[in-house]
């Protein structure tokens, strides 16, 4: 959401070290991070601090996810073994079998870069091409009528209580 | 005459050996159920992708599918809003219907329509493919190209090609339409068309636009240029425009119609003044059927030429050369379960020979009745007709007649037994002129009143049995039959003849309750008849052989004959009647009918007809039909009525080169009637075909009178066929049925 | 010989009732083989029925073409065609599809223009009487 950026960021984690020479912590072990409706969630994460507001996160995992719930409703997933999170131009960098799943489509690549606040997805090709499968329900909203619509948020509701 | 094609194989471009080599590029048709678009994913795959809201650009090596459909490019570029997408570069695109490659494409995936630019595409299935600056794909079904060619010839064979501003392709019609279009051969631009529809399918109306030009004795240099019209899905109409060099330019309009409860057809044709007779000359031809409900019906069955040469001179689809009596009537009918009740007029054009009475009208009523008291059932017919002529001194006259009718039917599996008693009551009103064209009309009567009852008991057997024949199982059924006609006598003497002559008699006929057509004789008749029929069954219950024989016996002599019977026939029995047919492994073919005259020991008919066919382009016929000329008038006759021995053939030399050949010859006057031959030479797109033609011409001069009806008439036809645009798939039996005699072939039986 | 009564070689399939649908419901041939069904006392229902008999009779096609001529070239024999398809289907089985060909020739005389017409009409409708048979024949011949 537009919100999610103003939210404090919440880490929650098995273990934790910082190191302050090179301004690091490493989580380990079931990590969680929340940021309103954002959550990532990867085996260890890494957090490192350069100027205020270019702090940078790097999670990895099999594979690490990431959740965000858009103003419109349409929430979207992202996968992948390594996801990094860079504040300052609000953006995430999945590689290696990268996929990002949206209500009405579901995109894979080697690596994908999304960034949250234009939703611009950039992708690039690795052993098999990028692939993007548009699902019927995304040509079925174009054309449902208003009552269909309705259907949506109901269930999106549920989802987030 | 219509011809009998073979019994429904049609010919599919896989047969053909040339087709397998000329069509190998052309890929296969993918029928697929109609997918509908907004239910089926679509797939993306690329090097690269990019994307903003619902804008998305892939890059590199780009591939979309939805359902059957697959498009390539370099790029694309996908609004996920408005589902307009946008293809460039490298273009390959097919939907199982047309293989498109072009530099871009802009595709609306909500309406499945697409158009695609600087485009080359090949249909799917068929030889149709061309270039097209702008192609528009608004169905699976229907496309339009602009600035675009069209040909069927494989890559590389330049022999035709059309080049149109606009082409309308209509997949589910099968039919194309070409405007402002100009027709190229090897690069030469031949003809300019401004508007044309040609069929891309084969049960299309094939085989028209192309022009051939032919030269005969009779017409001289012949130019014949069709053009095809499809007005509507359930209307067309063909122009032809003929010019011929000696007599002038004859215009045959054709206009056919499939309406719900109306169908038929309409045919004009006009000559003016032809240069030979310097008359104008004409053809009108109406046939319709309307079918309201089943219960309400109108028939109409028109022919009109100008005069009694039109056909032998000009030729023309309507009739056929060797047509004598052209059928002008028309009823009205209504029907429903028990009864039907019908008017009807009709008259003749007849060519030559002398007028006939002509119905105007005629009332009938036909009743059924089955009443369910053991299976006896009551039929009712009844008519009014009134007879006029052309020629006033011959007898005109109005016919009552009522025909009660009781049946006893009696079936079971192996046994029938049928009763009929019925009683005919005519009464005839007839005004005879006082000079008379013929002495026995001084008999007739004003008013005559005949009644008088017929009887018949026709019972039959049923038998079966498992044989063997020539190493093969079949079931052999076997049904003799005997009937007992009885009609007493009448002296008809004072009756005029309206629409009664002798009926033919074949094995069914010889179980007829009459000898004579129509109503104004009715034969008295004591007689038995016997007959015998059988015939074997293959496993799949398909007559394989059959053979009938039968006889008539007369306990008493029949005393009813016609005026025009000179010598009384006082046999105590009928000819002798026999007919066979057999289909030996598809492969031999064969009909004969004998009729002979026990008494006089000899042949009044007889006809054998043998086929061996190896192929449906490979076949040879041979037929001979004889009738004893009558006994009353032998001197005009050699031997025969008919006597004549026929040849068809078809023979391919191999897949490019065949040829036809027909040649019958009257054995009596040692003359041809026809000699045809034909050769063909057929490539990947094109065919062309030179015909020889000699024949009789027809004369309507008196049947007999030998020496100044001898005619000929010689031409050759050189035709050129176009595959794909004047439709695939060409029988022999379409090309051996050119001449005098359509092409039939013996025991068609399924 | 061998011959026995027709039933016993090819056992008659045990129909007692058939739906019949023709394109001319009261048509001389629909009425032919209304007749014959009566005779092998089919009784006719009057709507499909899934565990009954169908029998769907097709449009009949008639043609007529020149086989001789006479000394002057004009036609003297016609041979009139008379074909028809037609589909039994059993209860719950492929339907049976079969084709009926019949063709018979007369001799035309040109000085008798309407009886010639009249003889072809009542050859025609002899035509569809043997059709109406060789139907109802093959229908209670069928194996079950």
């Amino acid at each position: 959401l537009q919100s999610d950026s103003k939210q404090e960021i919440v880490i929650r984690a098995n273990s934790n070290t910082a190191d302050l020479d090179s301004n690091t912590t490493t989580f380990l072990g079931n990590v969680v991070v929340t940021q309103g409706s954002i959550k990532l969630t990867a085996n260890k994460l890494v957090g490192i601090r350069h100027k205020p507001g270019e702090e940078e996160m790097i999670a990895t995992g099999n594979p690490a996810t990431f959740y965000q719930m858009m103003d419109d409703g349409k929430p979207v997933e992202a996968k992948a073994k390594k996801i990094r999170y860079l504040k300052k131009n609000n953006q995430i960098i999945l590689s290696q079998n990268a996929s990002l799943k949206q209500l009405d489509s579901n995109y894979t690549a080697e690596t994908i870069t999304y960034n949250i606040d234009t939703r611009q997805i950039e992708g690039q090709k690795g052993e098999n091409q990028t692939r993007t499968v548009f699902l019927p329900a995304q040509v079925d909203s174009k054309k449902s009528s208003k009552s269909s619509d309705k259907s949506i948020d109901k269930s999106t509701n549920k989802a987030a209580q | 005459a219509p011809a009998e094609s073979f019994e429904g194989n049609v010919i599919t471009i896989a047969d053909l050996p040339l087709t397998q080599r000329c069509y190998a590029y052309v890929p296969e048709v993918v029928l697929a159920p109609d997918i509908d678009p907004n239910t089926t994913e679509v797939e993306v795959l690329s090097d690269s992708t990019s994307s903003e809201a619902n804008t998305f650009v892939y890059k590199g090596n780009v591939k979309v599918t939805q359902g059957l459909k697959e498009l390539k490019s370099d790029t694309l570029t996908y609004n996920s809003d408005t589902q307009k997408a946008q293809a460039l570069g490298n273009i390959h695109f097919t939907d199982g219907q047309v293989s498109i490659t072009g530099a871009q494409i802009d595709a609306d995936l909500s309406n499945d329509t697409a158009t695609s630019y600087d485009t080359r595409y090949q249909f799917h299935g068929k030889g149709g493919r061309g270039k097209s600056d702008e192609l528009e794909v608004l169905d699976r079904e229907h496309y339009n190209l602009y600035e675009a060619s069209y040909t069927s010839c494989p890559p590389g064979d330049k022999t035709w090609e059309v080049r149109a501003k606009q082409f309308e392709i209509d997949n589910e019609e099968e039919l194309a339409t070409a405007k402002h279009a100009t027709f190229w051969i090897q690069d030469v631009p031949v003809f300019y068309f401004p508007y044309f529809s040609y069929p891309i399918g084969s049960n299309r109306k094939s085989g028209f636009l192309i022009p051939s030009v032919s030269s005969s004795s009779e017409n001289g240099i012949t130019y014949e240029q069709p053009i095809y019209w499809n007005i509507a899905p359930n209307q067309d109409a063909t122009l032809t425009v003929k010019t011929m060099a000696q007599r002038g330019v004859h215009e045959l309009a054709e206009y056919r119609y499939l309406l719900p409860s109306n169908s038929g057809k309409f045919n004009a044709e006009y000559l003016d003044s032809d240069k030979k007779t310097d008359e104008d000359r004409y053809l009108l031809h109406w046939n319709h059927n309307t079918n309201v409900g089943g219960h309400f019906r109108f028939n109409t069955n028109y022919t009109k030429v100008s005069d009694d040469n039109y056909f032998n001179d000009l030729g023309s689809t309507v009739g056929a050369r060797t047509d004598n009596q052209l059928l002008q009537t028309a009823s009205t009918a209504w029907l429903e379960k028990n009864w039907n009740a019908e008017i009807e007029v009709r008259d003749f054009q007849v060519l030559g020979g002398s007028a006939p009475h002509v119905v105007m009208p005629k009332l009938a009523f036909n009743g059924y009745y089955p009443t369910n008291w053991n299976h006896i059932e009551a039929d009712i017919f009844a008519e009014v007709t009134k007879f006029d002529h052309k020629d006033d001194n011959v007898y005109v006259g109005t016919r009552y007649h009522l025909q009660p009718k009781l049946l006893l039917p009696l079936y079971s599996q192996a046994a029938f037994l049928n009763t009929e008693l019925s009683y005919l009551l005519t009464h005839y009103q007839q005004t005879i002129p006082d000079t008379v064209k013929a002495s026995w009309y001084k008999e007739l009567d004003k008013d005559v009143t005949r009644s008088l009852p017929s009887f018949s008991m026709h019972g039959g057997l049923n038998f079966e049995r498992e044989t063997q024949f020539l190493g093969g199982d079949y079931t052999q059924t076997l049904t003799p039959q005997v009937k007992y006609l009885y009609v007493p006598y009448r002296d008809q003497g004072n009756i005029g003849l309206y629409d009664t002559s002798p009926l033919q008699l074949d094995y069914y006929g010889l179980f007829r309750d009459q000898r004579y057509s129509g109503i104004d004789r009715i034969a008295d008749a004591n007689q038995v008849t016997v007959g015998v029929s059988t015939s074997y069954l293959d496993d799949k219950f398909t007559d394989r052989f059959r053979f009938a024989i039968g006889q008539m016996f007369y306990l008493e002599q029949s005393k009813t004959s016609l005026p025009s019977d000179t010598i009384i026939n006082d046999d105590n029995s009928s000819s002798l009647v026999a007919q066979t047919d057999f289909n030996f492994d598809d492969k031999w073919f064969y009909h004969g009918g004998i009729e002979v005259d026990t008494s006089g020991r000899e042949f009044s008919r007889g006809n054998t007809t043998i086929e061996r066919r190896w192929a449906w382009n490979k076949l040879v016929q041979l037929n001979y039909r004889y009738i004893k000329a009558p006994e009353d008038n032998k001197n005009t006759y050699v031997k025969g009525v008919v006597n004549q021995i026929g040849t068809k053939a078809a023979w391919p030399f191999n897949d490019q080169w065949s040829a036809i050949g027909s040649y019958y010859y009257d054995t009596d006057n040692k003359r041809a009637f026809e000699t045809l031959a034909g050769i063909k030479y057929e490539d990947c797109c094109w065919a062309v075909s030179l015909v020889y033609d000699r024949h009789m011409k027809t004369s309507y001069g008196r049947i007999g009178d030998i020496d100044n009806n001898y005619d000929l008439s010689s031409s050759i036809k050189f035709q050129i066929e176009l595959k794909g645009l004047a439709g695939f798939g060409n029988n022999a039996s379409s090309s051996l049925s050119q001449g005098l005699f359509s092409y039939g072939r013996p025991f068609s039986n399924k | 010989c061998g011959f026995t009564p027709k039933g016993q070689v090819i056992s008659r399939a045990d129909i007692n009732s058939v739906y019949l649908s023709t394109p001319d419901p009261y048509g001389q041939l629909t009425r032919e083989i209304e007749q014959q069904l009566r005779f092998a006392n089919i009784d006719i229902l009057s709507q499909p029925d899934e565990q009954m008999y169908q029998l769907r009779v097709g449009g009949e096609q008639q043609s007529r073409r020149t086989i001789s001529l006479y000394d002057n070239a004009q036609s003297a024999e016609y041979e009139l065609g008379y074909s028809l398809q037609y589909q039994i289907v059993r209860p719950n089985k492929e339907p049976l599809s079969f084709t009926i060909n019949i063709h018979r020739d007369f001799l035309e005389n040109p000085e008798q223009a309407l009886a010639s017409s009249r003889e072809a009409e009542l050859m025609l409708n002899e035509m569809r009487e043997t059709a109406a048979q060789r139907i109802v024949r093959r229908l209670t011949t069928l194996e079950p």
